[in-house]
């Protein structure tokens, strides 16, 4: 009995102190996070004007408007290239393959893609998108290269979103007489689009706010406004680079703008994604 | 056992020629010798595991989308062949409906969900309102939500949803309607609609039940289909099929006589 009763509250004590060590590990979390954004709004705020977003780089105060222009179309041209085929390889993954070797197969691909660094991707993209299919430094080879980083994060996002949707809504389509095609298109699609979508966003941020892969593929240091998907660009994320490892003279405050204005616009259009989300989401519950 | 009435000349709404059924190796189901009479109510009765939902979905091929099944034997809907090479299971389907156990209407308006059907046939817009109206009508809903046919189907109660399955199958003007176990997570109340339902549809349209309940089969059904899988080591089967009034007052055989009165099951 005595022993029993040390037990007990050996077991409280333990639970007690995992409480406080699990708690202060989510906190830390929560203060690290405010402490970046904190910091960023610190350094960048004093940059934010109008001359600086819309003005050219060689000017004084120098803008970054270049920049902001070649990451969006960088981003967009990702979004064109890894969408389709990530949701589409997405939906095959969930509602067509059977369990088996070839599978298998392409999930281990998958993983393998999830898993190189992406400057490695950025001399894969260099090697076959820029020299060997001749695309040259422009947007073009630079979304491709990126496109190819964030398919496995939009296919793992589709095949998730899709199997939360149960077996139900399916059987009975096709019990309608309707074909699998038309059963993911009219019911299955529409139900899982708000896992796709966030899936897909959180994908094409990482993309929006990578330097390696593509400062061998799309970008140039200073360079004009793109006028075809076949010039090079400037972007955010490698302007910052530059401007922090090699400036003629230091210019901090171009970093930090460029910086706060990179992690704003991603911001805005996660809170966009996230608010169509939640509206979706009121009126579909399972 | 069981033979087929012969004393019809004709096919009946489905016939059952020694059907069976296997997931990969194992044999499920066999043996099934059934003929299902046009317009009436024939309940598919028999304890848990007895192959009554496998059988069902042999009629509409569902199993098919199942992988890995294998059915045995011949079905004939109407004098076909539903497994001969030129049928199309999707085409099949339009002519064999299903409700399914728990409600499964799909995210969207309760107009929607009738047209669903109907939309993936090809059906003109201009007879749709129609057809919508009527399918509701005789699945008893229309009553109840004709005022808001836009509204989404999920603020509909449980009883109202299975309603809505079962207008929604209707939409495709089937010849037969396959329903496994509809009204098992329903409250009573919802679940006598669903028997009366039931009732007013057989005039028009063959209806397959399966159920546990077997008070239910005895309300609703003209005949009764008993099956059992006596052991794990062999595969279920139809031990006995006839009029529901025989079956539940005078059956023939021995099992079925201690199932029905409740000494096992």
């Amino acid at each position: 009995m005595r022993l029993s009763v040390d037990r007990v509250r050996r077991a409280r004590a333990v639970e007690a102190v995992m409480k406080v060590v699990t708690g202060s590990a989510a906190a830390g979390v929560v203060l690290t996070a405010v402490a970046l954004l904190v910091y960023l709004l610190v350094r960048g705020l004093p940059a934010m004007n109008l001359r600086f977003l819309s003005g050219l780089p060689l000017q004084d105060p120098p803008g970054i408007w270049p920049a902001i222009v070649g990451t969006v179309w960088l981003t967009v041209g990702t979004a064109v290239f890894a969408l389709p085929v990530g949701i589409a390889a997405g939906i095959y993954l969930s509602e067509y393959a059977k369990r088996g070797r070839r599978t298998r197969l392409i999930r281990l691909s998958i993983a393998n893609m999830a898993g190189v660094p992406s400057v490695v991707y950025g001399l894969f993209g260099a090697a076959l998108f820029v020299m060997m299919l001749k695309l040259g430094l422009s947007v073009l080879s630079g979304a491709l290269t990126l496109a190819c980083l964030t398919l496995p994060v939009i296919i793992t996002a589709t095949e998730e979103a899709l199997r939360q949707i149960p077996a139900d809504l399916r059987q009975a389509s096709l019990a309608l007489g309707a074909t699998r095609w038309r059963t993911i298109r009219k019911v299955v699609l529409p139900a899982a689009a708000p896992g796709i979508v966030t899936g897909s966003i959180l994908g094409l941020s990482r993309a929006a706010g990578e330097t390696a892969p593509i400062m061998f593929t799309a970008v140039f240091f200073l360079t004009g406004l793109p006028s075809s998907p076949l010039d090079k660009v400037m972007a955010l994320p490698y302007h910052i680079f530059i401007m922090a490892t090699q400036p003629v003279k230091p210019q901090p405050l171009v970093v930090w703008g460029s910086a706060l204005v990179l992690v704003a616009g991603i911001s805005i259009v996660n809170i966009a994604a996230a608010a169509w989300r939640s509206r979706a989401r009121r009126k579909v519950r399972w | 056992m069981v033979s087929l009435d012969t004393q019809h000349p004709k096919c009946g709404a489905f016939d059952l020629k020694d059907v069976s059924v296997a997931y990969g190796k194992e044999v499920a189901l066999a043996g099934v010798d059934l003929r299902i009479e046009p317009a009436s109510v024939t309940a598919l009765i028999g304890p848990s595991g007895c192959g009554k939902s496998t059988l069902l979905r042999c009629l509409n091929r569902m199993n098919d989308e199942l992988g890995d099944v294998t059915v045995g034997g011949t079905i004939l809907l109407d004098c076909e062949d539903i497994y001969a090479h030129d049928v199309d299971p999707v085409e099949l389907r339009m002519r064999v409906g299903q409700v399914f156990q728990k409600p499964n209407p799909f995210p969207m308006s309760i107009y929607d969900n009738v047209a669903y059907g109907p939309r993936t046939h090809g059906v003109p817009r201009s007879d749709m309102d129609a057809l919508v109206e009527d399918s509701l009508r005789r699945a008893a809903l229309w009553d109840e939500v004709k005022g808001n046919l836009k509204k989404h189907a999920f603020e509909l109660s449980g009883g109202q949803q299975q309603r809505l399955c079962i207008a929604r199958a209707l939409a495709t003007t089937p010849e037969v309607l396959l329903m496994d176990e509809p009204a098992s997570a329903l409250d009573p109340i919802s679940t006598q609609m669903i028997e009366d339902t039931i009732a007013e549809l057989k005039s028009d349209v063959t209806i397959v039940i399966v159920t546990h309940n077997m008070q239910q089969a005895a309300r609703i059904s003209d005949r009764t289909a008993f099956m059992l899988r006596e052991s794990m080591d062999r595969p279920a089967g139809l031990i006995e099929v006839g009029d529901t009034r025989i079956i539940f007052t005078n059956p023939s055989d021995k099992r079925t006589e201690s199932y029905i009165t409740g000494r096992f099951g």
